[in-house]
């Protein structure tokens, strides 16, 4: 019997779902839909319906039609995809980590499926869910690094990943016939490469058959920052890109040598950078706030109690939320408009894209702006443009050091490193507009086709005809 | 003391004509609207309007000007140091002549203590959209009412509602006398169509009065119409004419047009209209009739056409939290609208696709995954996002180019709403005012007076209105 990889999505961008069967024994890695700000069909006006979510999913390409995975209630009776309760796969869905284009269709799954996710995301996972960010109602499985686990005759080991996101992670996945790794998304330039060398190490000692890594740096916008030179791996950063140290020091920079007011808008997912924005508040002697919900996770998730501002929504009004409730039991100071105003340079506070407008109350001396990859990140798109318009209404200095990919991502040269370091006999670049240009000498390179399906026989991985 | 003219906004955009007449202590402001701009609306789906701030919000971001003694003080919070309807020494009315949204937008932003006029109907029509959540924003305020012909006073000035459109909603020009003057605000202006007659009595009127100020719309004078008509945007060569030009359309043509659009389907028609037009859903309503379908409204609609017509509509409840099964979850207006309508459900429509004209809202568009597309089509009557100036008309295409519905777009390019160029000047040369302020258009400034003089007024500025002249109040004071 021999195990076979199939790619539903991601192939040529985001939104990873791809399966590996052994018998009938699967695993679906990731189980995301593609990061579309431009043609997002949810556009604050159109609604999502409440019993056909899964199907209108389909139909709008945010989730590929995988059999066996969703319920037959949720597809409709036209639906040529087989339901859960039709199929005979033993199946298991495995999630690298809790960014929307990983795992966006997590919550679609048939709740009989297990969903797992290392035990930092699914604490996360939890959290986000009491605050109005789940993706579905059902629950997930907790898993921890280093710790092997079977999905039927398939198993499973998580290494660790120095994505900004908690509780990112690669996957081991191990058929009987070969290895597979998933490297989820990967990064060098985070705050931990000790443990991403450590884990390299230990996964080139496993002598992998087939290595599905990320390439999203292998875009032509960023590899034409290499011009000519031929691409060599290595640890640096590349000239003009910043690490995650870079990056906080440069905010601290800023913090220093103003008087005004400091805002970031980040992701609140990513935990690594919110630890370091407390050590820059620590640092330049100002007090780090958050809104509500954000602190919610903070308190959870990293153990600091910060200050809180409530904005002025309905959210916050009436009867609140239990997250609500505990935050505010839980923080030290509810910080006012007139506090913010008395002396806008001992505060550093977060806003976020739903609630801009607050600035509008808030500059009156000036805010220095920090965008730190909270949406809205795609330039020309109507939210970003509506950002801009606003910032320009407060006369707010903005300042962005860095794009999705120098922050998010590890740099070509460093991806060539990691592929190189695990040696696999054979590298399937996904997750990158551009997986042609990703290439490494020490394996064979397979460029996967959307819904194609490829056979591990022998050890020689053999594109499957239908 | 002189009358006093300020326009705060809507000399250069489609909607949004908000202007002040003074007199002493009196003041009567017309209408409250906001020009229509989606593509640049900050709240784009994801910014959340705020609570007690929304109405500095909506003066910073240009929905409504900052106008003395109209908003309330606990909204303003000493934000520009406007002084609040509370504590100003006006004697302030406000007037709407009909409920677009570029006419009346801002209205439920006014302190309540002042009074807001509009026609009843008006009013019916805002309520119920009040009770589904689809009104403006508004505080809890109470509404009185004109009528065609009847002259409310405001201290010392005068309104006299002249009606311009049967329309269901009804709409208004206003005639406003001071004691220094008249001022005339045609509102919408037409003079095709059926109200044709209420334009030529209009006229005939103002033509009596002999006009000091005329602000009269000028949407057609836009560069797409008159390229369209003359080839040129020259205003020198639009001359008066009363007649419809030719090769454009008159609104019963198009209604024609489009009814034949309707008798040729064979499959589901859906179709997608402005909401606040009850003529329109009572169009369909007839058309269906006439084509044996059953007219169909979400919910929403239905409400409205229920309160206003007061007859029981057929309504189709899409997927939605909006609508829930559970009695105890659901809203008071929809369970009243339960008791009082017949629901069609996806069987019956699935059963025959063409028995059926369905109306169906942008915003729950992803119906049409589940509705029966065979021959269907979606009849795009004017509902929102209504063109490709708003960023949601895309996606709306592409969730229609999804299904099977054939897209069948009511715009017509020989067809506009508002009177066209050489009707307006017509109008504007018989009532030979000494002012006119062309406005409500891009391009004002292309509408030419007869013998008067133009004046495109610095918005925001004050006028006052001295010998059958507008001079602007700085240079006044310099002058005496």
């Amino acid at each position: 019997m021999n195990s076979k990889i199939k790619f539903y999505e991601g192939v040529t961008g985001d939104g990873i779902v791809a399966s590996i069967t052994y018998g009938k024994s699967r695993v679906i890695f990731d189980f995301g839909g593609p990061f579309n700000p431009m043609t997002q069909p949810y556009d604050g006006q159109v609604e999502k319906r409440k019993k056909s979510w899964v199907r209108d999913a389909i139909r709008l390409g945010q989730i590929p039609p995988v059999d066996g995975v969703f319920s037959e209630k949720d597809l409709s009776d036209e639906s040529n995809v087989i339901p859960y309760e039709q199929s005979d796969y033993q199946t298991g869905v495995i999630i690298s980590h809790l960014h929307l284009d990983h795992m966006s269709g997590m919550g679609m799954v048939h709740p009989d499926i297990p969903v797992y996710l290392h035990e930092d995301g699914y604490k996360l996972q939890k959290l986000l869910d009491q605050i109005g960010e789940s993706v579905g109602e059902r629950d997930y499985t907790p898993i921890k690094l280093y710790e092997p686990f079977w999905i039927g005759e398939i198993k499973i080991t998580a290494y660790y990943s120095d994505h900004p996101c908690a509780g990112s992670v690669g996957y081991l996945i191990e058929p009987p016939d070969g290895k597979y790794y998933y490297s989820g998304d990967v990064r060098m330039h985070g705050g931990n490469l000790a443990q991403v060398l450590e884990d390299l190490d230990k996964l080139a000692a496993e002598k992998i058959d087939v290595l599905i890594l990320e390439g999203t740096t292998f875009s032509p916008r960023m590899y034409e920052r290499f011009g000519e030179e031929p691409l060599e791996p290595s640890l640096e950063i590349p000239k003009g890109m910043v690490s995650e140290k870079e990056l906080l020091d440069k905010v601290k920079e800023g913090l220093e040598g103003s008087q005004s007011l400091g805002v970031f808008n980040i992701y609140h997912r990513d935990m690594e950078l919110i630890k370091g924005l407390f050590e820059v508040a620590r640092s330049t002697q100002r007090e780090i706030v958050f809104e509500p919900k954000t602190a919610f996770i903070v308190m959870n998730m990293i153990g600091e109690y910060p200050p809180i501002f409530i904005p002025d929504n309905e959210e916050y009004e009436g009867k609140q939320a239990a997250y609500l409730n505990y935050v505010l039991e839980n923080t030290p100071k509810v910080v006012r408009y007139e506090d913010i105003l008395a002396a806008p340079q001992k505060y550093f506070m977060q806003n976020s894209y739903e609630n801009i407008l607050e600035l509008f109350d808030l500059a009156a001396k000036g805010i220095d702006y920090y965008h730190l990859y909270g949406t809205p990140m795609v330039k020309g798109s109507r939210d970003y443009q509506n950002m801009e318009r606003v910032l320009k209404l407060t006369n707010t200095n903005y300042a962005a050091f860095a794009n999705l990919f120098s922050y998010n991502h590890a740099y070509p040269n460093n991806l060539l490193y990691i592929a190189e370091a695990i040696k696999a006999k054979y590298m399937i670049p996904v997750h990158s507009t551009n997986p042609e240009l990703f290439e490494c000498k020490f394996s064979i390179r397979l460029l996967a086709e959307k819904m194609g399906k490829y056979v591990l026989d022998n050890g020689e991985l053999k594109k499957k005809q239908e | 003391m002189k009358t006093k003219f300020t326009m705060h906004t809507g000399l250069y955009t489609i909607g949004g004509v908000i202007c002040s007449v003074q007199y002493g202590k009196d003041r009567v402001i017309f209408e409250m609207g906001s020009a229509y701009s989606p593509d640049t609306d900050v709240y784009d789906g994801t910014v959340l309007p705020r609570s007690k701030a929304w109405v500095r919000d909506a003066i910073r971001t240009e929905k409504i000007p900052p106008i003395h003694g109209l908003y309330r003080k606990e909204d303003l919070n000493g934000f520009m140091d406007l002084i609040p309807a509370e504590e100003s020494d006006l004697n302030t009315a406000v007037f709407i002549t009909h409920i677009h949204l570029d006419h009346m937008a801002g209205v439920g932003m006014i302190s309540p203590q002042i009074p807001v006029y509009m026609h009843k109907n008006g009013v019916i029509i805002e309520r119920a959209l009040e009770t589904t959540g689809d009104g403006v924003p508004t505080v809890d305020r109470e509404y009185r009412y004109f009528d065609e012909g009847e002259p409310i006073s405001v201290g010392e000035i005068t309104l006299l509602p002249i009606m311009t459109s049967r329309r269901s909603y009804k709409q208004f020009a206003f005639y406003i006398t001071t004691p220094d003057g008249s001022i005339h605000w045609t509102g919408d202006f037409s003079m095709h169509g059926e109200d044709v007659d209420l334009a030529i009595k209009q006229m005939e009127f103002l033509k009596k009065q002999n006009v000091d100020v005329l602000l009269c719309d000028s949407t057609s004078f836009m560069d797409e119409v008159l390229l369209q008509m003359f080839d040129s945007t020259d205003p020198a060569k639009i001359l008066p004419s009363r007649e419809i030009p030719p090769g454009m359309l008159d609104s019963k043509d198009v209604n024609e047009n489009l009814f034949s659009i309707l008798e040729e389907q064979k499959g589901l028609c859906v179709f997608n209209y402005y909401q606040r037009e009850m003529d329109e859903a009572m169009k369909f309503i007839e058309w269906a009739k006439k084509v044996n379908r059953i007219c169909v409204f979400e919910p929403d609609c239905a409400y409205i056409v229920y309160k206003f017509y007061q007859i029981k509509p057929n309504i189709y409840i899409p997927d939605s939290d909006r609508y829930p099964e559970d009695p105890d979850q659901q809203p008071e207006w929809f369970k009243e609208l339960l008791a009082n309508s017949t629901v069609v459900t996806l069987e019956e429509i699935n059963g025959n696709p063409a028995g059926y004209l369905l109306q169906n809202s942008y915003r729950h568009i992803l119906e049409l995954f589940d509705l029966p597309a065979k021959d269907g089509a979606y009849l795009h009557a004017e509902g929102i996002p209504i063109g490709d100036f708003d960023p949601a008309y895309e996606n709306l295409l592409r969730i229609v180019k999804q299904t099977d519905f054939k897209y069948v777009t009511f715009f017509c390019k020989n067809f506009f709403g508002h009177g066209y160029p050489p009707q307006v000047k017509y109008f504007v040369d018989e009532v030979d005012p000494k002012i006119l302020i062309p406005c409500h258009g891009f391009n004002p400034e292309r509408l030419l007076p007869k013998n008067g003089v133009q004046l495109l007024p610095i918005e925001g500025e004050t006028y006052i209105f001295d010998q059958g002249k507008l001079i602007l109040e700085k240079d006044y004071e310099q002058q005496n």
